[in-house]
């Protein structure tokens, strides 16, 4: 019987993935081959590539920041006090506010492209994550995610691009301006604003806490009753057998939990892989700050001094900008994922 | 040392002339302290030249405009204190202003480069 069965077994036919499939997984240029060779010293230095490609806009910004500070305190020790010390001191704010103002630029807009992109990416992942979840039996949980959670993240992306981010941008040339003039005021001015912004972040960052975890109270009570409920039917209208559906209803179910659990998994790599590399900008710029602001101050250069004061607060208010957006995007999906409830 | 002997030896023969041939003093001041730039200028060319490297490396042109502003300082002072020891303090002022605005000129592509990033934002 069963060499009878092993001879008329029909092929499965999973050799090889759909065409479909196999045209995406060709898009990254390395196949499972390739990959499973790898040694791990060859993976290390991958991820060093990676990370020196990263990091090296800031490491070098905060170079050639420690080096125009060094330079024009040389300069101004060298001609002294008296009447040339004012020139000196214009002319080093204009050429730091120059450099400084055109890499908060450039890293305003690489949080602004980072958030798209990662809103893109949630917008093909939650529909699939949610229909995943709904054959796991969290119906409500998955509704949630697809709906409000999704609608949520949409509105918290489009506020980025739109107020968060041009308003960094008038921030840092506030900041400038502020430090080129050498007035109190605008510096004072300048700071509540960045207080201000910091507030509305944190504002905004436990109202969504409070949001998504009442949401995952509400809807894993609904989806637990639900299940409950299904079980207890089957057991009771199915005679003789109704307790082994019953079983292998939840069965079913865990193993879908599994399939679940993974893609969270999967969807939470991508984008702490998608967020690290600029969220770590965000932190080397401000140490790069902090230090030629140090430096600064040291030497006698208060304009420079207080660039890089508000310019260091600038740079953490576009971490926290993005550590809001990515912070609402993995508290829902690891809620999800250990949970199984989400949204 | 060789600077500080210089220095004195100048001001010997200044004050010796200063009485009696005050013109020949004034070159002698003049002479003296052309010679301590230019060799303060030999020991320090190879500094310059290391920072110049370096300025390649940065972005943008603040470093090499900060080290020609240094340059149009120095021989502001230079000609200033010249012109104030030959009692002419009103060519002394004269330098002095032209040398703040020759330096403010340098930094005029730092300037326009922060108009820019502003009008980029803008826009």
């Amino acid at each position: 019987m069963i060499s009878l069965c092993a001879l008329l077994s029909l092929p499965a036919k999973a050799a090889e993935p759909p065409s479909e499939v196999q045209e995406i997984l060709e898009q990254s240029g390395v196949t499972g081959e390739d990959a499973a060779g790898w040694s791990f010293s060859q993976l290390l230095d991958g991820i060093g590539d990676a990370a020196s490609k990263a990091l090296d806009k800031p490491l070098s910004f905060g170079g050639q920041a420690l080096l125009y500070i060094s330079l024009s305190c040389v300069v101004s020790l060298t001609l002294g006090g008296g009447n040339w010390k004012g020139c000196i001191d214009s002319i080093a704010v204009l050429g730091f506010g120059a450099l400084s103002l055109s890499a908060m630029m450039d890293l305003i807009q690489e949080v602004n492209v980072t958030a798209q992109q990662s809103q893109a990416y949630l917008y093909n992942f939650a529909p699939v994550y949610s229909g995943i979840a709904m054959l796991g039996g969290q119906t409500a949980g998955a509704t949630a995610y697809s709906g409000m959670f999704l609608a949520m993240s949409a509105f918290l992306s489009t506020a980025i691009e739109k107020l968060l981010l041009p308003l960094m941008g008038i921030y840092f040339c506030f900041a400038a301006s502020a430090a080129v003039w050498g007035n109190a005021g605008i510096e004072d001015a300048a700071k509540l604003f960045s207080k201000c912004l910091s507030g509305l972040l944190k504002t905004a960052g436990m109202l969504f806490s409070l949001v998504l975890g009442l949401q995952n109270i509400l809807t894993g009570t609904v989806d637990n009753a639900a299940l409950k409920v299904g079980r207890n039917l089957i057991s009771g209208a199915i005679p003789v057998v109704g307790d082994a559906a019953a079983a292998a209803l939840s069965s079913a179910a865990a193993a879908v939990q599994l399939l679940k659990g993974s893609l969270a998994l999967a969807a939470v790599v991508v984008l702490g892989g998608s967020f690290m590399p600029i969220f770590l900008r965000c932190c080397l710029y401000y140490l790069a700050f902090s230090v030629a602001g140090i430096l600064a101050a040291g030497s006698g250069q208060k304009q420079c001094g207080q660039i890089c004061r508000l310019f260091a607060d600038g740079a953490r208010l576009c971490g926290s900008i993005l550590v809001l957006y990515f912070f609402m995007v993995f508290l829902s999906t690891v809620l999800l994922l250990i949970t199984g409830n989400g949204g | 040392m060789k600077f500080a002997a210089l220095a004195v030896v100048c001001c010997v023969f200044t004050l010796a002339l200063k009485k009696d041939q005050p013109a020949f003093a004034f070159l002698v001041s003049l002479c003296g302290a052309a010679c301590l730039m230019i060799m303060i200028a030999q020991q320090l060319e190879p500094l310059v030249g290391w920072l110049r490297a370096l300025a390649q490396y940065t972005k943008g042109q603040s470093v090499s405009c900060l080290l020609q502003v240094l340059g149009i300082a120095i021989a502001s002072q230079f000609a200033s204190d010249l012109c104030k020891e030959g009692g002419l303090n009103a060519a002394a002022s004269a330098v002095e202003l032209a040398g703040r605005m020759l330096a403010l000129l340098q930094a005029l592509p730092m300037l326009q480069s922060l108009v820019s990033s502003f009008l980029a934002f803008l826009q």
